[in-house]
């Protein structure tokens, strides 16, 4: 934002370009990017060759953590193999659903909650009690209720990353800005509109940091309830490259794992970025 | 000002509805108590006075004298507990075509442009639904964003605005519906003292240009002897009226008037009056 004193330059200038005063970033910037990117890039390469030269000279025993390069050749291998490519479809669509259900959810509940009354005296403090006990204890219990299938971890997925959102609905919905609402009342506004006109979208930039969060429990959700009992999936595949000491095959999927929880975050932050234009500000 | 009884009430309700003019903004008695956890704040006790159609009426005070609270009880905004509010001889009511409200911070929404905040209230208020009607809205909204001088502005978001630029946007919004009285609550406060001034020099050819009814909210007693017809002193613990003082300064006014005798008489007997010549050294206009 502009600062005030600038204000009667602007006024006696008339109409300055789009650009007016907006213009420093352009060099900083640039070289900013490269040290955002350059700096992290370095350190992992370093750590990875730190890794291999442990292995390859026995420090590190190679049949329990093999090293890097042979994990790389496995990652290559693994993306031939049909059956790599179905586990990582099972998880994404586990991850996925869970996390679109849950977000539903809580959106439609955190509403309610932030916008009347009865919900939040009667369900709120319910909610807050529930969110304090783990819900990976749950990953069990869902098994025997849902099955072996794709089910209990959709579900384990969704109960996961419901609260977050939940709690960031609840809490965007109160710090609504007052004036805004005196302004939207002096206008008569009824509350629907009110909520479709400023709460709603007041509330977007607190609530999309509710459902970063949320897409990366998910995905722990699924693994984890894979974990328990599965057939298919990257957790299976995990579990049972461990059982057969593959150990560099195991880091593979790990890593495949990582590239899909980074693939899913970044998807969310390009809607959030598009949507929440404003943010910041 | 003297309370009025109830009789005197009724004679007046009596003589206004045969004269057919009620004035814009009628308070009488009005009382306001705050409950909080400290116990009960009496705000406002027994304020009583009028603005007439067409009138600049400036509260000026401390804070804590109420100006706000009365201005939020006119609005509607607020619950009150004694006496009455009738705007234009109807209670007070929020959602009022007639009346509109100019706060201190701009309050724009961050993700409309210029142009959709401007047409903020004719959205809520649907009187952009029809085609012909649309029309006129959008035009009138281009020419009061002309008028508050933010063209070129209009598809700028509120946040590549500087904090006077916004205040303009919010004015023209708050004309864009057309409403009869403004109410406006410290509008300028916020901004540098060299927009506030422009800004006032230009609602006062605004308020002379288009001829509607301004309660107007400031701690700033040159700013109120400068903007207004009659100014309503008040004091704080309980807000109260202490005096309303006649503004015979000649209109149109200008900006050199703040330097004239005239004004400067006007701004020390305000003063006086919220005793403030002691501190008058160290404090300023307070």
């Amino acid at each position: 934002m502009a600062t005030a004193s600038d204000t009667p330059k602007i006024a006696e200038t008339g109409v300055p370009g789009p650009a007016a005063g907006r213009r420093p970033p352009a060099v900083p910037g640039e070289r900013g990017k490269v040290t955002r990117y350059l700096w992290p890039a370095l350190t992992l390469v370093f750590l990875i060759g730190l890794w291999e030269v442990l292995s390859r000279t026995g420090v590190f025993n190679e049949i329990i953590v093999p090293p890097a390069s042979d994990v790389f050749v496995a990652l290559v291998n693994l993306a031939g193999e049909d059956y790599f490519w179905e586990a990582t479809w099972v998880t994404v669509k586990e991850t996925l659903v869970g996390f679109v259900l849950g977000v539903v959810g809580a959106w439609i509940l955190g509403t309610l909650i932030g916008m009347v009354r009865f919900f939040r005296l009667t369900l709120y403090p319910l909610v807050i009690a529930f969110q304090i006990t783990p819900r990976i204890a749950l990953a069990p219990l869902f098994l025997t209720w849902f099955g072996f299938g794709i089910t209990s971890k959709i579900v384990l997925a969704a109960t996961i990353c419901f609260f977050p959102v939940l709690i960031a609905v609840v809490v965007s919905l109160d710090t609504v800005d007052k004036d805004g609402r005196s302004l939207m009342r002096s206008f008569g506004a009824s509350r629907w509109v009110e909520y479709r006109m400023l709460a709603l979208p007041a509330s977007l930039p607190v609530v999309f940091a509710g459902i970063k969060t949320a897409v990366t429990l998910a995905l722990i959700g699924a693994i984890v309830a894979e974990f328990v009992g599965a057939s298919e999936g990257m957790g299976v595949l995990i579990k049972t490259f461990n059982f057969q000491l593959q150990v560099a095959e195991g880091f593979a999927v790990i890593i495949a794992l990582a590239i899909v929880g980074l693939v899913l975050y970044g998807i969310t932050e390009l809607i959030e970025n598009k949507l929440v234009f404003w943010r910041g500000h | 000002m003297a309370n009025s009884t109830g009789v005197e009430a009724e004679q007046d309700a009596v003589s206004a509805a045969r004269t057919g003019s009620s004035p814009a903004i009628e308070i009488k008695d009005l009382g306001k108590i705050y409950q909080t956890r400290h116990g009960a704040v009496e705000a406002v006790r027994s304020a009583t006075f009028s603005v007439d159609r067409g009138e600049f009426v400036s509260l000026v005070g401390p804070s804590g004298c109420g100006k706000s609270t009365i201005l939020h009880i006119v609005a509607g905004l607020l619950e009150f507990e004694g006496g009455e509010v009738r705007m234009a001889g109807k209670p007070a009511n929020a959602g009022r075509r007639d009346v509109g409200i100019m706060l201190q911070r701009p309050v724009l929404f961050p993700w409309r442009t210029v142009t959709q905040n401007v047409l903020l209230p004719t959205r809520v208020f649907k009187i952009d639904r029809r085609g012909e009607q649309r029309e006129a809205v959008r035009r009138r909204a281009a020419e009061l964003i002309k008028l508050v001088g933010l063209e070129g502005f209009e598809e700028k978001y509120p946040w590549e605005l500087s904090g006077g630029m916004q205040q303009r946007a919010s004015l023209a919004r708050l004309l864009v519906f057309e409403p009869e009285i403004l109410l406006m609550d410290e509008p300028f406060a916020a901004l540098d003292e060299f927009t506030r001034e422009r800004l006032n020099s230009e609602l006062a050819r605004l308020h002379e240009q288009l001829g509607r009814t301004v309660l107007y909210v400031t701690h700033n007693i040159q700013e109120a002897v400068f903007l207004s017809d009659r100014v309503v002193v008040m004091k704080p613990r309980p807000g109260e009226v202490l005096e309303i003082v006649d503004i015979p300064l000649e209109r149109p006014r200008r900006i050199e008037m703040v330097a004239e005798t005239e004004t400067a008489a006007l701004v020390a007997r305000i003063r006086r009056k919220l005793g403030f010549e002691q501190e008058e050294a160290t404090h300023g206009d307070g």
